[in-house]
């Protein structure tokens, strides 16, 4: 008798009655088949919302990229449209590459308004200048233009009074000329830009003269393309 | 004592195939409900970043249009391209633009190049012009104003217009 129990014990034996002892019953736990369903079935169900989550996540993440660069892009065509919708002429610009990879990159030198002194005096001075200018490795288009004459030393408004005359506003080492000058600042017109990719083009018989440009965007996970065109609103006739 | 045993049988049992066959299939319908909306976000956080991109191509081509003398020779009234007018580039007045169409995917920059758009999303752009004899009037067969109306059609074919009047003044230098 003592040897039967410890053989139902371990599971085996009664099947004569079609049912196994209480204290074996309450010792049963999951058999392996059991055990491997739930195990395939979990894996399954897991490994569903595994790739589930992560293609959601992979979606919204390229999805805010490319709404960043887009929305980067709007800003960089608003900001070049406004600071050279205001200007009276095109002194240079230089074509660089959407790829960043021409040297030089791709600039324009300009005169962005005549009310130096709060004349117009037809004359351009060198505060009345501005470049914008694209730089591949930082990935930004900078706009050069003078500080203020509030914020300028008495020194500075004397340089910038400076009249330039068209041969040295034609002249590519006038670009490194600007840029040295302590009165003149570097803003960041727009971030993100891998390319540039800028041509003027003289007016048109009773047009307006205009830079049309090409930019390139590129964040994380995303990349844009910008093509547009700004032109001139108020342009006047080339200095001497 | 067979009920008995029957009922501890039933207490101490798991969960069957069948119950988590069922209970898979009502996480996976949450699932799914959950995803929905998700997708539909996504998609629609698409759609309005194709707005701003098709936004931008308007305002390029209203902008060089706007660069350009609404009348030939500042005069004369005649709705699109003259000829020899066989490109955009050679348009030198804002009417010539008018039935103006491309896209994306054979657009080039005004020096005849490429400009590199995404061949697999296109937008397509049109170009109206109208001449009116008044800002408010309706459109004529010649006039002193030009409504013109660029549409731009999105990858998913929505239309982003933008209209600006224009005058016959002689711009420029």
């Amino acid at each position: 008798m003592g040897s039967c129990q410890e053989f139902n014990r371990f599971g085996r034996g009664n099947r004569g009655t079609g049912l196994r002892p209480v204290r074996h019953a309450r010792h049963r736990g999951l058999s392996l088949v059991d055990l491997s369903i739930g195990i395939v079935m979990t894996t399954m169900v897991v490994g569903a919302l595994g790739a589930l989550w992560f293609a959601m996540a992979e979606t919204w993440v390229k999805s805010g990229s490319s709404q960043n660069v887009t929305i980067t892009g709007t800003q960089a065509v608003s900001r070049l449209e406004s600071t050279l919708r205001p200007a009276k002429y095109i002194f240079q610009a230089t074509s660089g590459s959407t790829d960043g990879k021409t040297t030089p990159a791709a600039s324009v030198l300009f005169w962005k308004a005549d009310n130096w002194n709060n004349a117009s005096d037809g004359a351009v001075e060198i505060a009345e200048m501005a470049l914008i200018e694209h730089d591949p490795v930082a990935g930004k288009l900078y706009l050069y233009q003078a500080i203020p004459k509030a914020s300028m030393t008495a020194s500075q408004i004397t340089r910038a009074s400076g009249v330039a005359l068209w041969n040295d506003l034609s002249s590519p080492s006038t670009l490194a000329t600007f840029k040295g000058y302590d009165f003149v600042q570097k803003t960041v017109l727009s971030e993100s830009v891998t390319g540039a990719q800028f041509t003027a083009r003289a007016a048109a018989s009773g047009g307006r003269p205009t830079l049309e440009y090409t930019l390139v965007l590129s964040r994380a996970g995303g990349s844009s393309r910008v093509y547009s065109v700004a032109s001139l609103r108020g342009p006047t006739t080339r200095p001497l | 004592m067979a009920w008995r045993t029957s009922i501890i049988k039933r207490r101490l049992a798991g969960f069957s195939t069948a119950e988590a066959l069922v209970a898979s299939t009502v996480l996976a319908i949450a699932v799914v409900g959950i995803a929905g909306p998700l997708g539909a976000a996504s998609e629609q956080a698409k759609i309005v970043n194709e707005r701003g991109t098709a936004i931008v191509l308007a305002r390029e081509l209203m902008e060089e249009i706007a660069s350009k003398p609404l009348l030939d020779g500042g005069t004369t009234c005649h709705l699109g391209p003259e000829t020899g007018e066989t490109d955009r580039s050679k348009y030198d007045s804002a009417d010539d633009y008018n039935t103006y169409h491309d896209t994306t995917a054979s657009l080039n920059n005004l020096s005849g190049q490429s400009a590199g758009f995404d061949a697999n999303s296109l937008y397509s752009r049109d170009v109206k012009v109208e001449y009116r004899t008044s800002p408010a009037g309706t459109a004529q067969t010649s006039g002193d104003y030009g409504l013109v109306t660029v549409s731009v059609t999105t990858p998913h074919k929505q239309v982003v217009k933008i209209s600006r009047l224009l005058c016959k003044e002689v711009l420029g230098n």
